[in-house]
């Protein structure tokens, strides 16, 4: 079991918090590497839930990591629903912000995990969804946000405000940043009028998803569970009138194929696989073009210990999660084979083509991920860490 | 001419031996031409003008001056609108002869372009695919794309589909001491390297190359205008417009006197020149969903007070709506010899209140205005006309902009939109942000361009090399 410290309370709190950490660091200066610091929106009194999912996480180099949680901070700072933006505090659950602005009438496109996070675990985490391609990703709602550095210092940045390039742009290098640049304590989000109707259409895969026509469709998914059943599904959100008949163009398509579809209001099918001690979920990238092929190498040669994956083809990424340790060395050997290039010409040494990311996992499964980025970027973002005084990681916990 | 305003003699020869003496210029009548962007009252003398033609020749420039320690201007077209590739006895680095277009990928929705490629000629090489790029500056037929991604530059259609930063999937960086690095969106892990360089406005390198996304060519797209006999009443409209659950592609507002204006020049689109705002709103996609959102869009207009509804009834009469309004600044030469434009944005709400107050300071200043904007955003474009060899006049649009300036921040507002900082609204920058925020970008400048070479007096107020006197 691992042992932890876990820091809760408000900003002022936890700008004091990090202060004394900072000090402390500066006072053993010698070969003691500072504490680990996790950032996290859970409300659960006790971290080890958080830790235990993570097994790998007991071997990792800090036995006594800070968790600072964010879960106090959830109170609406500004609403102004006629402007479509909110500002709330980092630690306001995910689904209660999306009740709040269902009774104005407005929506934030999440699915996925990201509704059982915290609104700044949501920031943090960056993760695609099924909504990236109509809506765009995490980055492009986040219009602007304060967060506390490592050091503890307040910084506000972005406004209330839909466009915004005085200075370098500092929410989209926070967004994704999975709390290693500092705390996020409020966040300001662009919103969006909410789709009158929301549905899904969904059918066996494979036969239709190299050709089939899905224009009509708001987002589209591939899923494939861990006994390598694959299905397609088709996201509808727009007005009911739209709705209705862009999906009955779908259907009637996909019907000509011969292909049955089940259809849903319940959109519930696009959820995530649920948790399971000890898994690893990778974000994987391939593009559009190599979607399919990278698709298929992970389900066929990991016939045993199979991922469960979601895929978004319009966006050419997927997260795959992996449970077991041989399936994970598996998926790893199976991408060192596929052909990938950089898009600057790179020649394609082994491994380091697809961009993979880890989105949970161990040590292990992180030293891997890390090895395959370029050094290029991996210097150029050390330079930036070096700036904020980043937190070190050596394992990635889920951002909630 | 002073010797201090010529390049060293050694370096020189070894700018010229990478770009040849086609691709130099140090003649001061040509020089002339580089004095400034769009945004004519800020001028400087550059010290050279090197124009690279391949990605090599960019680094080794970029090293070159590096190792002279000479500081270096990126610049595009020359169509910015903040002063961001003025060059005060530096050398400008013209990317405008690398403008290939590398790779266009239709199966990945991707292009892969050199920065001196014309923004529009990206949509015209993606077109035989069905596919375009979204942002469109309104100087997307002359601005490049690297101008574009240094400034993260906007356009009437990023409303619904989002600015550059939105549309650039990865570029490479030459960095000022001429290392390189491709950077991503985090897709790896990592930090969203791209998304910081997207808009650092050349001060801590150069783009060398950049990945954009494609999209396919929309089904139907169909344009109406609104017009008003109030400012306000248009103003209102734009908020309405959302509030009914519609967010169009574009959504632009046209005041009487741009009208006049336009319709005065060759770019007439036969819009009424008694109408005191008109508003220009476009949607696009399926026709059954076309057609429905113009009825919400209408009905919007009608509810605030608009005195008619007109649905542009076929292709000709849209592209002529967007002419009108895209080439309004251009028109505006006739009505006077310069224009200030400002670029704030404010929550869309607060645009009832602050057009009229807009128009107040204007008038109190005795200056003209004239309107034309992303009215959906929220993002102003106030032109005050005026004449630069007026000093009094001068003097008053300075003072009016500044108001101005200072109306929109109190409203909730940032100082640029679009066309970024530049070198014209540095001064703003505290109205923003404070010594923390600034002292945080002024590090991370720091970490890229320790020496100080990059772009230098732009985007930052603070003495960016930590001191040391420039």
């Amino acid at each position: 079991m691992k042992s932890s410290t876990l820091v809760s309370g408000s900003e002022q709190e936890l700008a004091e918090a990090l202060a004394a950490l900072r000090t402390r660091g500066r006072e053993s200066e010698e070969a003691v590497p500072g504490p680990e610091v996790v950032v996290t929106g859970s409300a659960r009194p006790d971290p080890a839930p958080l830790l235990d999912s993570f097994p790998g996480a007991v071997g990792s180099e800090d036995p006594d990591p800070i968790v600072l949680t964010t879960a106090r901070l959830s109170e609406v700072i500004e609403f102004r629903p006629r402007d479509l933006t909110i500002e709330v505090g980092a630690g306001m659950r995910m689904r209660e912000l999306l009740r709040l602005l269902e009774e104005r009438g407005l929506w934030l496109p999440v699915s996925g995990e990201g509704l059982e996070r915290s609104v700044g675990g949501w920031v943090a985490a960056g993760s695609p969804s099924m909504w990236d391609s109509a809506f765009g990703p995490v980055r492009r709602q986040l219009l602007g946000c304060r967060m506390l550095t490592t050091a503890g210092e307040t910084l506000n940045w972005g406004r209330h405000v839909m466009k915004n390039v005085a200075g370098y742009d500092l929410p989209r290098l926070l967004a994704g940043s999975r709390g290693r640049l500092g705390v996020l304590t409020r966040v300001t989000l662009r919103l969006w009028p909410g789709p009158e109707n929301t549905s899904v259409l969904s059918f066996p895969g494979e036969s239709g998803w190299d050709q089939g026509d899905f224009s009509g469709a708001d987002a589209r998914v591939i899923h494939v569970s861990r006994d390598g059943e694959l299905r397609e599904i088709a996201v509808f959100a727009g007005r009911e009138e739209s709705v209705r008949r862009r999906r009955a163009a779908l259907r009637g398509f996909l019907g000509s194929d011969g292909l049955h579809a089940s259809e849903s209001v319940e959109t519930g099918i696009v959820a995530p696989p649920p948790r399971t001690p000890g898994s690893a979920v990778y974000r994987l990238t391939p593009g559009r073009r190599y979607l399919a092929s990278t698709l298929r190498s992970l389900v066929d040669t990991t016939d045993r210990g199979r991922p469960a994956i979601r895929a978004w083809p319009r966006s050419g990424s997927m997260l795959a999660r992996f449970d077991t340790a041989s399936a994970r060395e598996r998926m790893q050997s199976a991408l060192d084979r596929l052909e990938f290039r950089w898009p600057d010409g790179d020649p394609m040494a082994a491994g380091t083509g697809l961009p993979v990311g880890l989105e949970r996992g161990g040590p292990a499964d992180l030293e891997w991920a890390q090895e395959r980025r370029k050094p290029s970027a991996v210097a150029i973002e050390s330079r930036i860490e070096k700036v904020f005084g980043a937190w070190p990681r050596s394992w990635l916990a889920d951002h909630i | 001419m002073h010797a201090a305003s010529r390049l060293p003699e050694e370096v020189r020869l070894t700018l010229e031996a990478i770009v040849g003496s086609h691709g130099l210029i140090e003649d001061p009548g040509r020089l002339l031409a580089y004095e400034a962007d769009a945004l004519t009252t800020r001028k400087g003398t550059p010290l050279a003008v090197v124009l690279p033609d391949s990605r090599e020749a960019l680094i080794a420039l970029v090293r070159a001056l590096h190792a002279a320690d000479l500081p270096f201007v990126p610049r595009g077209a020359g169509t910015g609108l903040s002063g961001g590739s003025v060059a005060h006895d530096s050398v400008v680095v013209a990317t405008t002869r690398l403008r290939r277009i590398l790779e266009v990928d239709p199966e990945n929705r991707t292009a892969l372009v050199e920065p001196g490629v014309i923004t529009a000629e990206i949509s015209a090489a993606a077109a035989p695919h069905g596919l375009r790029y979204l942002p469109d500056p309104a100087s997307a037929t002359a601005c490049t794309i690297g101008g574009n991604v240094a400034m993260n530059s906007g356009g009437p259609h990023c409303l619904k589909h989002g600015v550059t930063s939105d549309h650039v999937l990865g570029l490479e960086i030459v960095l000022p001491d001429g290392e390189t690095a491709w950077l991503g969106r985090g897709e790896d892990g990592g930090l969203d390297l791209a998304g910081l360089f997207i808009g650092s406005e050349g001060t801590v390198g150069i783009i060398s190359s950049a990945l954009v996304g494609l999209a396919p060519v929309a089904g139907t797209t169909r344009a109406m205008l609104g017009l008003f006999d109030g400012v306000g009443d248009a103003g209102a409209a734009v908020s309405d417009v959302f509030e009914r659950g519609l967010v169009p592609v574009a959504l632009e507002l046209i005041d009487r006197a741009t009208i006049e204006v336009v319709e005065a020049s060759i770019f007439a689109a036969g819009l009424p020149t008694d109408t005191e705002a008109a508003l220009v709103i476009e949607c696009e996609g399926q026709a059954e969903d076309v057609e429905a959102e113009l009825a919400i869009a209408a009905e919007a207009c009608r509810a605030n007070g608009a005195r008619e509804v007109r649905v542009a009834q076929s292709e000709a009469e849209r592209l002529a709506i967007w002419r009108a309004r895209k080439k309004a600044y251009g028109a505006l030469g006739r009505a006077a010899p310069d224009v200030f434009v400002q670029d704030a944005v404010v929550p869309r709400t607060e645009l009832v209140r602050l057009l009229p107050e807009i128009r107040r300071i204007a008038d109190s200043y005795g200056l003209r205005l004239a309107n034309f904007f992303h009215a959906g955003d929220g993002n102003l474009h106030p032109n005050l006309l005026f004449d630069r060899r007026d000093a009094d006049e001068v003097s008053r649009v300075e003072k009016a902009g500044e108001e101005i300036m200072r109306l929109c921040v109190d409203a909730g507002g940032t100082i640029t939109g679009e066309h970024g900082v530049g070198s014209d609204k540095v001064r703003h920058m505290p109205l923003l942000f404070g010594s923390g925020e600034l002292a945080l970008m002024g590090a991370l400048h720091h970490a890229f361009d320790p020496a100080g070479l990059a772009n230098p007096d732009k985007l930052l107020p603070v003495d960016r090399v930590g001191g040391s006197a420039r």
